[in-house]
């Protein structure tokens, strides 16, 4: 029956049945997958980003549904730069229940061969436990999971690599079997499954972190939860640590040592506040490096108090030992980089800054690339 | 041959159900007066009908009838969209054309509650047709095919069908999550593309790509991909000579892609076919599985624990299904919460067939309630937190945890022990200390299961 009639009315082939693991989108899944590929600096490459942001968001609420008690953290969580505009990227170091999952959007529909950006499987830090292949179909916000491969199963001879920076990969290899996907996130130990431990030469992508924005509100409000649940620490003057009792709080960076850089600004001429420090810290690793970054508010004029349109970076190592040169260290906007400093030569400093002005609600990207490495775009930061 | 009837009998919404088709006879005095000699003539299409019904119809000086003769035409269209809807996916997803009819089917079908004109505010018109109307242009199509296109475009009826299970891709949408290598790939090795027309194909689809995506995402629309606009194929022209010299007619462009999309949809319908995904449901992987193992020392161990600690197990069990249950209620209304109870009691305890509990909650057929009761998944979440549980409790278990494959049979030994009897399982003692009154279910899942939904459902 049906043959005949898809052939006279091949239009009934518009229409998918939606498989039993696809989610249906809501409007504010889409609105921070816009939001997370609006962090990349090449708006040629936005759209397949947020494709795959919307196989994070989709497979999230997959995941809720399945385990009530699932412990998702995006807090390591990477997407990267696709190799051009008209190619798949990937979703890395999505932690479930202490498993390093790595997603892969891999079209609106499902082929025999997939294909898988090579660095998710041979480079260490984005080398994940699982792979889970997800279809995206845009237009009516559907997404669907096919699947999984474990890594301790992708044998070499399963790589072959028909396209260049992609893996091809035979749908047969991946376990279409989900709920057993669940039961090993939910009841293996994640030591269970290996990663691999040796490098394995191989041409990176540029990263974006997927986390949620850094609220300029909640550190001149002092909101200490915010701050902690995104991994982030406020400044505090030795002064005001005492008298808030908050000595012995880990969350808190002491003022000290940003104030002598600030001081050093001021003399080259950055307005900066010198008074009720307001700032937050955190640090990171890139590239090898123990990297700190300080955010504090800035005054744009003599004339105005606390400017909470103004916000200078500083980054620097956690050590103080002079950063390497060919680091370059930029903020940007959704629309295109406003400042962009790198170290020269050995010598030169201890630390780097960028300064940037906007209203509130604008959201900045601060990203950092030493020389032909991977380029790391931080969450953003909100005024 | 061509049905005159179509254009002077109206298809409506019988409100008892169903449809009706009601003869106008002002349509069919006019038609066969106004028309017979065009009609008289078998071998004039149904085209040239509508050309010369449309033009009687938008002349300075309009014949409503011509128009009612259209409309009647478009209703019948309508319909049959609807019912090629249902013949093709309603079993399957819960519909029937009449269920779709209110979003589409809505001209009155009176002569006078109906006319033409260019003002905006009757676009809202909750009359479909006219929304067909307006738009048609004869020159350029029939209306049969413009009016199946507008149904299946229509907002609503697409979120009706999202409901039930059912997404739409339009080519654009289809082409506009376009990867290379995915795309390549097919063209190769399914449609045995030579690399110059591979190289051809990817131009296209790249400029495509790189004009409408980009338009579509700084419009911020969502929903519906329309079909590309002139100067939007313009600008993909354009980017094709760049790359190629070679101008492309709009209309060209325009029915490659089409192809393309064609050939890429057609793939994916193929595949399916032979998807492990899609084959997962009816594979029973686990018994296989069961099968491998059946004098693994991993099953001995559950079920020498099972038998020696019943009370513990017996527990742990009971602990699972309350959780698994309550976390499935959590997320549904309380109507919705009053079915699935209804649903799982008359499955478990009272061991109605799966057909006959569509019957009686008055659901379409037994997929409807197999979806509804999602045993698969439900027994999979009981075996998950009964594994959860049993960790601290079950020393003698502590490596599995650390072993892939050994949790994966553990999960499986557990699937076979929850799907015995549970005489085999328990001595006489404990089944009457645990048992109370003596439940119909054939295995011990079912057994706990119901005796969990008859103190849940008493309370």
């Amino acid at each position: 029956m049906s043959d005949d009639l898809i052939k006279s009315n091949p239009w009934l082939n518009e229409f998918s049945p939606i498989s039993e693991d696809s989610i249906v989108l809501a409007p504010e899944d889409i609105d921070r997958a816009t939001e997370i590929s609006q962090r990349s600096r090449h708006p040629e490459k936005r759209w397949q980003i947020y494709l795959s942001a919307l196989s994070l968001v989709g497979f999230e609420h997959w995941l809720e549904q399945k385990i009530s008690k699932a412990k998702i953290s995006t807090n390591e969580c990477t997407i990267l730069e696709p190799p051009s505009a008209s190619t798949s990227t990937a979703i890395c170091n999505l932690n479930v229940n202490g498993f390093k999952i790595c997603l892969v959007e891999v079209g609106s529909f499902l082929s025999e061969t997939l294909f898988i950006p090579k660095a998710t499987i041979d480079s260490i830090d984005l080398a994940a436990h699982f792979y889970v292949p997800i279809t995206v179909n845009e237009e009516s916000n559907v997404i669907s999971i096919h699947g999984f491969l474990r890594q301790d199963t992708i044998h070499p001879t399963m790589l072959s690599s028909e396209s260049t920076g992609f893996y091809a990969l035979s749908i047969a290899q991946f376990d279409p079997n989900l709920d057993r996907l669940l039961l090993l996130l939910e009841c293996l130990e994640p030591q269970a499954i290996s990663l691999p431990k040796k490098a394995v030469e191989t041409r990176t992508l540029d990263r974006i972190l997927v986390k949620p924005a850094v609220k300029f509100k909640h550190w001149v409000q002092q909101q200490w939860n915010e701050l902690i649940e995104i991994d982030w620490k406020l400044i505090s003057s030795e002064k005001s640590l005492a008298g808030a009792m908050r000595s012995t709080r880990s969350d808190v960076i002491p003022a000290s040592e940003i104030d002598l850089i600030l001081k050093s600004l001021q003399q080259s001429g950055v307005r900066t506040t010198n008074k009720h420090q307001r700032g937050i810290g955190k640090d990171f690793e890139y590239a090898g490096l123990a990297l700190r970054l300080y955010i504090v508010s800035a005054t744009n004029s003599a004339s105005s108090p606390v400017d909470e349109n103004s916000m200078i970076f500083i980054l620097k190592f956690q050590n103080g030992e002079n950063l390497p040169p060919g680091l370059l260290f930029q903020v940007s906007d959704a629309e295109k980089v406003l400042e962009e400093r790198t170290i020269e030569s050995e010598e030169e400093s201890d630390f780097i800054y960028c300064q940037a002005f906007g209203i509130p609600g604008e959201q900045f990207c601060i990203t950092l690339q030493l020389n032909q490495t991977a380029a790391l775009t931080l969450e953003p930061i909100e005024l | 041959m061509r049905s005159e009837s179509l254009y002077w009998t109206f298809a409506q919404i019988n409100p008892a159900g169903g449809h009706r088709i009601q003869e106008l006879l002002q349509a069919k005095d006019f038609f066969q007066t106004q028309i017979r000699e065009v009609a008289a003539n078998t071998e004039i299409s149904d085209r040239v009908i509508q050309a010369h019904l449309f033009d009687l119809a938008t002349a300075p000086d309009p014949a409503l009838e011509a128009l009612l003769c259209l409309r009647c035409f478009i209703s019948h269209k309508i319909l049959q969209a609807c019912q090629l809807l249902e013949t093709r996916f309603g079993a399957q997803h819960q519909f029937k054309y009449d269920d779709l009819l209110p979003f589409v089917l809505t001209d009155p079908g009176k002569i006078n509650e109906f006319a033409p004109s260019n003002d905006e505010s009757q676009l809202r018109s909750p009359a479909y047709a006219y929304k067909i109307l307006h738009s048609f242009h004869p020159e350029k199509g029939e209306l049969g095919n413009w009016t199946i296109r507008l149904v299946k475009d229509n907002k609503e009826l697409n979120q009706y069908l999202l409901q039930q299970g059912l997404y739409r891709m339009t080519d654009w949408g289809l082409l506009n999550n376009f990867k290379r290598p995915q795309f390549e790939h097919i063209l190769q090795t399914f449609y045995h593309y030579n690399n110059s027309q591979i190289e051809q194909a990817i131009v296209l689809l790249e400029s495509y790509h790189a004009i409408y995506t980009q338009d579509w995402r700084s419009s911020g629309k969502k929903g519906r991909c329309p079909i590309p606009t002139k100067e939007q194929l313009q600008k993909i022209n354009h980017l094709i000579q760049q790359k190629t010299q070679t101008p492309l007619k709009n209309s060209a462009l325009l029915a490659q892609l089409k192809e393309i999309a064609k050939l890429l949809r057609e793939y994916s319908i193929e595949s399916k076919g032979g998807n492990p995904a899609n084959l997962s449901i009816h594979i029973p992987k686990v018994a296989q599985l069961i099968q491998n193992q059946q004098s693994d020392p991993q099953t001995d161990d559950i079920t020498e624990f099972s038998r020696d600690y019943q009370k513990h197990f017996l527990d742990v069990l009971d602990q699972a299904i309350a959780e698994a249950i309550r976390d499935r209620l959590n997320n549904k209304t309380a109507t919705k919460r009053d079915r699935y109870l209804k649903a799982m009691r008359l499955y478990y305890c009272d061991q109605v067939s799966q057909s006959e509990i569509a019957t009686q909650l008055n659901l379409n057929d037994q997929s409807s309630v197999s979806h509804l009761l999602d045993l698969r998944s439900l027994q999979a979440q009981v075996r998950r937190i009964m594994l959860k549980l049993l960790k601290p409790l079950v020393r003698q278990l502590a490596s599995v945890y650390c072993n892939a494959e050994r949790l994966e049979k553990l999960d499986g030994s557990l699937d076979t022990l929850l799907n015995q009897q549970i005489d085999l399982l328990l001595d006489e003692e404990t089944k009457r200390a645990k048992t109370p009154k003596h439940y119909g279910g054939d295995s011990l899942f079912a057994e706990r299961m119901c005796l969990f939904l008859d103190q849940e459902t008493a309370t």
